[in-house]
């Protein structure tokens, strides 16, 4: 016997309970965010002082970040500014100039297609792709470039990436969750260590995540933080 | 002074006014709970993980993966991710989630038989639906259940474009092989399925 199955039509919450869950929704946000007021009234407070700085001596702020601190992702900017529409995308060690280029040539971020990028290492540490006219567009933004000394990084840490998650599966695509690939902390320990030592990030640290590995929660999955030179080995089902 | 966008909901959001968060759910809360419900096959479930998919966005608010005018491809990225860690979103979530306020009627009370017809039929489409490598699932739900672009699923998943592309084709070809001895095709966009069953 056959039976034909449909998509069931979209329907609404009611909207008491909508209601309900929005207000629920901000209050937990704002909650959220008491015990971070201070810090990110540090931030907002000192970006400004720090541009009057400038202002007053002709330094330029953005030598006070030339290293990215984030090179698991990067910005693709639709214009120069970084409050514009940005399409964050994982990087491959690529340089993030190629990355953007061929996401814009896609048609994702919006058209025309620019002819010219620029990488630039925003505030927060990551790096941002922007159209412009190459030379000056960062200092424009009162950002540094993006240098040699980063792109060759963003290759090296990519590749370390590549070794580990071909062992250990790549939770964020899903490819890898339903395969039957599920090594326990013992042996994710150790293929993470030859593969750090193995990429010249020996001393990085291997921690792992929450209570632990259990019987429940029996394999590995990899996450990195290149800021912190941690992997963390994150118990998961299987 | 016309409604503001999302990206501009979203840009708010980021330093910190969760009133334009809860902008952004009453705007798109509606597409993340029915995402949910696609895949779960459960209302209340996906009630509740609409929740979670909006308190993670707001954890990862500064990680905007904001492409063109809206937020809903970001949003149903981030809901893919919950549903793959259900139990670890959570749990993450989970005081918050015990601050919401109990329901003191019985849910949906004017139209629970269509809701548990709903979930039947839902039920029996994961079923064959589930038969697909995960990720070929995920960018079904996104593109030909949601409507999301190749470029916005893309987005969503963290995949590249060539990459969604041949998956839903290679999805939509698998099914079309799980339908039936006839091979039937199915129609789009809800990709409805032809399940067979012994007799």
């Amino acid at each position: 016997m056959t039976r034909n199955l449909h998509l069931p039509e979209a329907r609404d919450l009611p909207s008491d309970r909508l209601d309900r869950r929005a207000r629920h929704l901000v209050s937990e946000l704002a909650l959220q965010q008491a015990p971070r007021r201070r810090r990110r009234r540090f931030v907002l407070v000192l970006a400004p002082a720090a541009l009057a700085l400038v202002a007053a001596t002709g330094f330029t702020t953005y030598s006070l970040l030339r290293e990215p601190t984030h090179l698991m992702s990067i910005g693709c900017y639709e214009t120069a500014s970084e409050s514009a529409n940005v399409a964050i995308v994982d990087s491959d060690g690529r340089s993030p100039v190629e990355t953007c280029a061929e996401l814009w040539r896609a048609g994702a971020i919006g058209a025309p297609v620019p002819r010219a990028l620029a990488a630039c290492v925003l505030s927060t540490g990551a790096i941002g792709v922007f159209p412009g006219s190459g030379e000056g567009t960062c200092a424009g933004l009162g950002l540094a470039d993006v240098e040699a000394s980063t792109l060759a990084e963003l290759e090296r840490f990519s590749a370390l990436r590549r070794a580990i998650l071909a062992e250990l599966g790549e939770p964020a695509t899903g490819s890898s969750i339903g395969s039957s690939k599920c090594l326990g902390e013992h042996e994710a320990r150790a293929v993470t260590r030859r593969a750090l030592d193995a990429h010249g990030y020996g001393e990085w640290t291997i921690v792992v995540s929450g209570d632990g590995f259990t019987a429940e929660r029996p394999c590995a999955e990899a996450a990195f933080d290149h800021g912190q030179k941690v992997v963390t080995l994150i118990p998961v089902w299987r | 002074m016309g409604e503001p966008t999302d990206a501009e909901l979203w840009q708010r959001a980021a330093s910190g006014d969760s009133g334009a968060f809860g902008t952004l759910f009453e705007r798109h809360g509606r597409l993340v709970y029915n995402f949910c419900f696609r895949r779960t096959a459960d209302w209340a479930q996906a009630e509740e993980l609409a929740s979670v998919v909006f308190l993670e966005a707001w954890r990862r608010r500064n990680e905007v993966r904001l492409a063109g005018s809206s937020a809903a491809p970001w949003l149903l990225g981030v809901a893919t991710n919950v549903l793959r860690n259900a139990r670890r979103a959570q749990r993450r979530h989970r005081a918050a989630l015990e601050r919401l306020p109990r329901e003191h009627e019985p849910d949906f009370s004017s139209d629970v038989d269509e809701r548990l017809d709903d979930e039947r039929q839902m039920t029996a489409i994961l079923r064959v639906v589930g038969k697909l490598p995960r990720t070929d699932q995920e960018i079904l739900a996104l593109c030909a259940w949601e409507g999301l672009s190749y470029e916005e699923a893309a987005l969503a998943l963290g995949t590249p474009v060539g990459t969604v592309r041949s998956r839903l084709s290679r999805a939509r070809g698998r099914l079309r092989e799980l339908g039936g001895d006839g091979g039937h095709e199915m129609s789009e966009p809800d990709l409805s399925i032809q399940e067979t069953q012994a007799t």
